[in-house]
């Protein structure tokens, strides 16, 4: 690891200066799970390394009726992965929360972190995209409020300016009751990046079984987090059948963009996206008292 | 610059004047000298670093020991009390659950944030088995481990 300094500003005004006087020779640490292996291999070499932990009011979750759940951007996923709040309010981010790495890295990364390295396969991101979330983002300037959906620019790239600090993710309450399902694929059961993740967010008329509502994100198949909005448009409005399901896990294997890579080849992510699609789909009409 | 760091490890207070890019598993065995807690790939993902700070289990290999600066830190040097090893590394010996012994301190640094962290929890197999995913074993000595956390587990259920 090349030798950097470290700052560790104790409130946001402060980081904000610090961001304003080194920045693009520095870089911000949340967990520092990803981040400290990006910088021993060599990838990353920033000159100041700013510390968000030692900020308060970063962390932290509440729900509003009105305005849904507030999440800190310095909260790690196993305050997620163990918050009654969470598991009451967003089951599907509950359950991505327990998927991501090993308990020792969960208990150090954040969900801001995870947003903000936009991996392709970051796990709390399809959840957080079905759920139509948005991120807060604050600089000196003052505050900006983007829908997470259009906040990935890339592989490892985002629309955060060196200026600025991701604070809050929100996510809105849902303006009809559904339910949310998330699927990961890895090589091994734990421990490992997503192969291919789905999430859903499902929402069925009770008497009809006419969908009412459906999202659906992916991971791991495009160069970020994807909504499948040409998969969405097969179910919304109409009966769910198995048949329409298959159509909607066709739809959204032709949509995604997977590369070949040490994973698996693009065919079988493809493949692996119609049979998760699928399942994901029947998972959550099941959660909503459909049997199909 | 160097940056002066307080550290409580296993209860003693130390004094660190660190470079920020040392990682907390740095300072523990080159500083303070307490080898016990192991360097396996050093990016997080074998565990053998593992060690307890301020109450959570992480892997000391992710984290600076800057970021540590004021924390509390047990690593296996920690568990031994007056009488021997504790209850865990009884149990890891009984069930013959070391074998080249790299990855034990790690082990049973998750074995035991697991136990103190689900003191009123009935814990299943499938628990201790995911509670240990981050430590992988090159032994591959899984069974026996998993077997001499839960004889913990069931004992601490009877209490």
């Amino acid at each position: 690891m090349k030798s950097f300094e470290y700052i560790a500003p104790k409130d946001i005004s402060q980081a904000f200066n610090s961001l304003e006087e080194f920045g693009e020779e520095s870089k911000l640490i949340a967990g520092g799970t990803d981040l400290l292996v990006q910088l021993k291999q060599g990838h990353l070499a920033p000159k100041v390394l700013i510390d968000l932990k030692k900020i308060s009011g970063l962390s932290g979750i509440r729900f509003e009726k009105s305005t849904g759940l507030h999440i800190g951007a310095l909260t790690t996923v196993a305050e997620i992965e163990s918050s009654k709040i969470i598991r009451v309010q967003s089951p599907v981010l509950f359950q991505a929360a327990g998927l991501l790495g090993s308990v020792q890295v969960r208990n150090k990364a954040t969900i801001g972190g995870n947003i903000c390295r936009a991996a392709p396969s970051g796990d709390l991101i399809p959840p957080l995209l079905v759920l139509n979330s948005k991120v807060i983002i604050k600089s000196i300037n003052g505050e900006r409020v983007v829908d997470l959906e259009d906040f990935f620019l890339g592989s490892g790239k985002t629309t955060l300016k060196k200026n600025e600090i991701l604070t809050e993710i929100l996510v809105p309450p849902p303006k009809v009751a559904g339910d949310g399902v998330y699927i990961k694929h890895g090589r091994r059961k734990s421990m490992d990046l997503a192969v291919v993740g789905v999430a859903v967010f499902l929402s069925l008329n009770p008497e009809s079984f006419l969908c009412e509502r459906f999202r659906l994100a992916l991971a791991s198949v495009a160069p970020v987090p994807m909504r499948a909005h040409e998969a969405e448009i097969v179910l919304h409005g109409n009966k769910v059948t198995e048949s329409l399901i298959d159509s909607c896990a066709d739809a959204a294997m032709k949509t995604c963009n997977p590369i070949s890579d040490v994973y698996g080849e693009e065919w079988f992510k493809r493949e692996l996206v119609k049979v998760l699609v699928s399942r994901a789909i029947k998972n959550a009409a099941h959660l909503q008292g459909m049997k199909l | 610059m160097k940056h002066q760091v307080r550290l409580t490890v296993n209860g003693v207070s130390h004094e660190l004047l660190v470079e920020p890019r040392v990682t907390l598993l740095d300072a523990i065995r080159e500083l303070i000298g307490l080898t016990g807690t192991k360097k396996g790939c050093d990016t997080g993902d074998c565990g053998a670093c593992t060690v307890i700070l301020n109450g959570k289990s992480v892997n000391a290999c992710l984290c600076l020991a800057v970021e540590a600066d004021g924390g509390e830190v047990l690593t296996i040097e920690g568990l031994r009390t007056d009488s021997g090893p504790d209850l865990i590394q009884n149990a890891f010996i009984e069930h013959g659950a070391i074998q080249c012994g790299f990855c034990t301190p790690g082990m049973i640094l998750s074995a035991k944030a697991l136990l103190e962290n689900n003191l009123d929890v009935d814990l299943d197999e499938s628990q201790v088995t995911a509670a240990i995913s981050g430590n992988l074993c090159r032994c591959t000595g899984y069974e026996k481990i998993i077997q001499a956390i839960m004889s913990l587990v069931q004992r601490s259920s009877i209490k």
